[in-house]
C-alpha cells in the first residue's frame, strides 16, 4: 500500500520534472544553432516525448498486427490469411453487411440528428425535445442491445406477443415478424439500434453548430425573400458542412467497427455477421491470431479513406 | 490494437450479460442449505485431503456459473474452505472459452478452471498450459471411481489433466403427466414418431423447442443431433465424429441433421414452427408444456430442467407435473446409449491449495454433496443413489448408472472453434433446411482433429 502511494507521488512529481528537464536540455542543445535552425528543430524536439509515447502505444501495435497477419497457423509466414480474406464467403458476407452499416448508420443518424437539431431549434421546449433523443447515448451498447431484443421479441402467430413491435404489428391485424431472424428485416433492425444509439451525439454536435450560425446571415436571407426551405438549403446547410463532415467521419468509423449490437442480438447468425465479429471469433475462440490480425488490417484499410477525406477537407478549409 | 482493446472491453460487458442465460433456477433452490451430516462428512474428507494441515491462502477459480447455480456450487466447496482455511475466489465468465483463452495467452491464468468444454481443456493440455492432476491424487483408487470415457477426454500423453466435478444427463424427453397422452416410455423412436405424427395430424404440435441462447444459440439443437448420431450410428461413430475423423458431409452426419430437421423444421411438429424454435430462449421453451392450452407435450432437455421448471413455474411440482423418459432407442443395436455433459476442473499450477482442492473434489463425499444440490449428478461413481435428495435427480442418476453406453457431449468435446461452427450450422439449418448440403460443406471446411 505504502509502496503504491510512494509510486504515485513519484510519478506525479517525477513526470513534470523529467519533461521540464527535457525542455531545458533541448534549449541548451539548440543554443549553438542559427535562429532558423532553432526554429526548425524546436517543434520536433518539443514534440518528441509525446510522439514517442504515441509510437509505443499506437504505431508499434499497428506494425506488429500487420506482421502477425502474415503468420499462418502452424508457425510459418505467408499470404494464407489474405487468401482467406479474398476467397472466404463469410468475409464477403460480412463486408456486405458492414457496407449496409456504413450507409445505413451514417445516413440514418445524420439525417435524423440534423432534423432533430434544426426542428428543436425552432420550438420553445428545445432542451426537453433534445434530451429525449440524446438519452440513449448514455446507455451502454450492450444494455441497449438487450433492451431492443425485448422490443424485437417474436412469438408465433396466435400467441400473445411480448415484443413491443410485434404487439403493434399484430394489433394492426398483420402477422408477427421475426425481426432478427428474417433476412429482409434483421440487418435493418440491428442498424436501427445503432442509429438509436448514435443519433443523440449527432443532435448535440449539430445543434451547437446551428447556434453558431450568425443571426445576420439568416436575417439577410429572409430580407432577400428566401422561404424556410431555401433558407435551410442555401444558408444553413453550407454553414453546417464542416460539422457534417466531422460527424460523418465519426459515424462511418462507428459503422465499420460495429460489434456489440450484432454480438449480443444475433451473434452474426442469419446473415448479419460483421467483420469485427469475425475478428472476435478468430481471436478468442479459434485462437488464430494471424487470421484475426488480417481482419484487423482489413478494417484499418477500410477506415483509411474516411480519415483521408476528413484530413483533406480540413487542410482545404485552413488554406 | 486500439480496436482490439475496445472489443475486449465490449466482450467483458457481454460476459456479465450472457451469464444471465445460465441462470435458470429460482431463488428457492439456493436458499435451501445442504444437510448437516453430508456437510460434516465432506469436511472430514477435506481434512484428509489436506493431511489435516491448515493450508490457508487463496485459490482463484474461474467458472461459468452465476446466480443460484454458483451459490449451490460454492456450497459444495465450503467444507474445504472451513477445514483447511483456504479462501476460494470464484470468478464468473459467461463467455468462458474466450476469457480463459485470453488469460492463458496473457500469462494470467486462474489457479483452477471449472470448464464445461473438455475440448478446450485438451487443447490447453496439449499446449502445456495445464499441470497434470495424477501426481496430486491417489490415482489408482481415484481412477476406478470415474467412467473410463471421462478419463480419456482429459488424458493427453498418458497424463490426466482434469477431473469431472459434476455431470448432467442430456437428451431426456420431458412431459407433463397430466396432459401427455403418448407412450411412456415409448418402445422406440419410431413408436414415439408414430404417436407424434398422429398428434400433429390433429393440429397439435407435439414438440416444444427453444434454440436461442445468446452467443451460444443452437446448443439445444446440437443435443438433438448428438442423440441421433449416438443412437443411430453408435458410440464409435459418434466418437470419430467429434474427434474430427468423420467428415461433416458423411451420410451419418447428414442423416442425423435430417432426423433432427424432421422435428425442428416442420411447422406441424414443433410449436411455433421453425421460426418459433429459433427465436425462443431455451429457458422459456419448456414452459410451453404448462401453457393453457399446452403448446406442446414433449420437450428434449437435460436432467436439470425438471427441478428448474418446478422452481420457475407456479403450481408445477416435480414428478406430478413434470417427468421424463430417456431418449428412446433409435437403432435397437445401440439401445441404452446415453450422452452426458459436465464441468471438468483443471489446474494451471501446482500449489498446496490446488493440491488440496483436487484431492477434495475427487472424494465420494464431495460428489455426494454435489448430488444433494438437486442441480447436478455427482461424477464420482461411488456417489450413492440415496445421496440424491430430489426424486427427478435420483431418476436421472438411475438412468445414468444403468446406461449401456455413456458418451460425452460432442459439442463440448470438440475443439472450441469446431463447436462454434457446429452451433452456427444448427441455426442455419433450421432457418434454411434446403441448404443442408452446403451448410455441412461449410462446417467441413473448419473440421480439425481433436487429437
Amino acid at each position: 500500500m505504502s509502496r503504491q502511494v510512494l509510486l504515485s507521488v513519484a510519478v506525479t512529481v517525477g513526470a513534470p520534472v523529467v519533461l521540464l528537464s527535457w525542455l531545458w536540455l533541448v534549449e541548451r542543445l539548440l543554443r549553438p544553432l542559427s535562429y532558423r535552425g532553432r526554429r526548425r528543430a524546436r517543434p520536433w524536439l518539443w514534440l518528441a516525448p509525446p510522439l514517442a509515447v504515441v509510437g509505443l502505444y499506437l504505431v508499434w501495435p499497428l506494425l506488429s498486427t500487420i506482421w502477425t497477419s502474415f503468420q499462418v497457423r502452424g508457425g510459418q509466414h505467408g499470404l494464407d490469411n489474405y487468401r482467406y480474406l479474398v476467397h472466404s464467403g463469410e468475409v464477403h458476407d460480412a463486408l456486405v453487411n458492414n457496407g449496409l452499416w456504413l450507409v445505413g448508420l451514417t445516413a440514418g443518424s445524420l439525417v435524423a440528428g440534423t432534423a432533430v437539431a434544426v426542428l428543436a431549434h425552432l420550438v420553445r421546449w428545445e432542451t426537453a425535445a433534445k434530451a429525449v433523443v440524446v438519452m440513449p447515448a448514455a446507455i451502454s451498447t450492450v444494455a441497449a442491445a438487450v433492451i431492443w431484443r425485448f422490443m424485437f421479441d417474436y412469438r408465433p402467430p396466435g400467441v400473445a406477443q411480448t415484443g413491443t413491435l410485434n404487439a403493434i404489428v399484430t394489433a394492426a391485424g398483420a402477422e408477427p415478424v421475426a425481426w432478427l431472424v428474417d433476412e429482409r428485416t434483421n440487418n435493418a433492425a440491428l442498424i436501427g439500434v445503432g442509429i438509436w444509439m448514435s443519433v443523440g451525439l449527432v443532435t448535440v454536435v449539430m445543434s451547437a453548430s446551428i447556434k453558431a450560425i450568425p443571426a445576420e446571415l439568416i436575417d439577410a436571407g429572409r430580407v432577400d425573400g428566401a422561404g424556410p426551405f431555401r433558407l435551410f438549403r442555401y444558408v444553413v446547410l453550407p454553414q453546417l458542412l464542416p460539422t457534417i463532415v466531422v460527424v460523418s467521419t465519426l459515424l462511418a468509423i462507428t459503422a465499420l467497427k460495429a460489434f456489440d449490437v450484432v454480438y449480443v442480438m444475433t451473434n452474426g447468425n442469419y446473415d448479419t455477421n460483421v467483420l469485427a465479429n469475425l475478428m472476435y471469433r478468430e481471436l478468442f475462440l479459434n485462437a488464430d491470431y494471424g487470421r484475426s490480425a488480417a481482419l484487423a488490417v482489413l478494417l484499418v484499410i477500410l477506415v483509411l479513406p474516411v480519415v483521408a477525406v476528413n484530413l483533406r477537407f480540413f487542410r482545404k478549409g485552413r488554406a | 490494437m486500439n480496436r482490439i482493446t475496445r472489443i475486449c472491453a465490449a466482450a467483458t460487458v457481454v460476459l456479465a450479460l450472457s451469464s444471465c442465460a445460465e441462470d435458470t433456477t429460482s431463488p428457492s433452490l439456493a436458499e435451501q442449505t445442504l444437510p448437516a451430516d453430508s456437510v460434516e462428512a465432506a469436511a472430514a474428507a477435506a481434512r484428509r485431503a489436506a493431511d489435516n494441515a491448515q493450508v490457508g491462502g487463496t485459490l482463484n477459480l474461474l467458472g461459468i456459473l452465476s446466480g443460484d447455480n454458483m451459490t449451490k456450487y460454492l456450497q459444495t466447496l465450503r467444507p474445504l474452505e472451513e477445514a483447511t482455511g483456504i479462501t476460494i475466489k470464484y470468478e464468473t465468465a459467461g463467455d468462458l472459452i474466450a476469457v480463459l483463452q485470453t488469460r492463458v495467452e496473457g500469462g494470467n491464468p486462474p489457479d483452477v478452471v471449472s470448464n464445461p468444454s473438455a475440448g478446450q481443456m485438451r487443447d490447453l493440455a496439449k499446449k502445456g498450459s495445464l499441470v497434470p492432476v495424477d501426481p496430486m491424487l491417489d490415482s489408482g483408487a481415484v481412477r476406478e471411481n470415474y467412467p473410463k470415457g471421462l478419463w480419456d477426454l482429459t488424458t493427453v500423453n498418458e497424463k490426466s489433466y482434469g477431473l469431472f466435478v459434476n455431470t448432467a444427463v442430456q437428451g431426456l424427453v420431458w412431459y407433463d403427466p397430466k396432459t401427455y397422452d403418448g407412450p411412456k416410455p415409448p418402445a422406440s423412436w419410431d413408436a414415439l414418431g408414430a404417436w407424434a405424427a398422429t398428434a400433429s395430424g390433429k393440429g397439435r404440435a407435439p414438440w416444444c423447442m427453444g434454440l436461442e441462447s445468446g452467443p451460444a444459440s443452437g446448443w439445444p439443437g446440437a443435443v438433438w443431433i448428438e442423440q441421433f448420431m449416438l443412437q443411430r450410428h453408435g458410440g464409435d461413430t459418434y466418437d470419430r465424429w467429434w474427434r474430427g475423423e468423420l467428415p461433416w458431409t458423411s451420410p451419418e452426419v447428414r442423416q442425423a441433421f435430417a432426423e433432427f430437421g424432421k422435428v425442428a423444421t416442420d411447422a406441424k411438429m414443433v410449436s411455433g414452427g421453425p421460426k418459433g424454435a429459433l427465436t425462443t430462449n431455451f429457458g422459456d421453451s419448456p414452459k410451453g408444456l404448462f401453457a393453457k392450452p399446452p403448446a406442446c407435450q414433449l420437450h428434449l432437455q437435460a436432467d436439470w430442467v425438471g427441478n428448474a421448471m418446478a422452481a420457475a413455474v407456479p403450481g408445477v411440482k416435480a414428478v406430478d407435473d413434470i417427468d421424463f423418459f430417456a431418449f428412446p432407442a433409435v437403432n435397437p443395436q445401440y439401445a441404452g446409449s446415453l450422452e452426458i455433459t459436465g464441468e471438468v476442473v483443471g489446474a494451471f499450477q501446482d500449489t498446496p491449495q490446488v493440491r488440496a482442492f483436487m484431492r477434495y473434489v475427487s472424494t465420494p463425499e464431495f460428489s455426494s454433496l454435489v448430488a444433494k444440490t438437486g442441480l447436478w449428478l455427482g461424477a464420482n461413481r461411488k456417489t450413492p443413489l440415496t445421496a440424491y435428495a430430489s426424486p427427478l435427480s435420483r431418476q436421472a442418476a438411475d438412468v445414468y448408472s444403468k446406461a449401456a453406453d455413456v458418451r460425452f457431449g460432442a459439442k463440448d468435446a470438440m475443439p472450441a472453434a469446431m463447436s462454434q461452427a457446429f452451433l452456427k450450422s444448427v441455426m442455419d439449418y433450421v432457418r434454411n433446411p434446403g441448404a443442408l448440403d452446403s451448410i455441412l460443406a461449410s462446417v467441413e471446411r473448419t473440421r480439425q482433429p481433436a487429437g
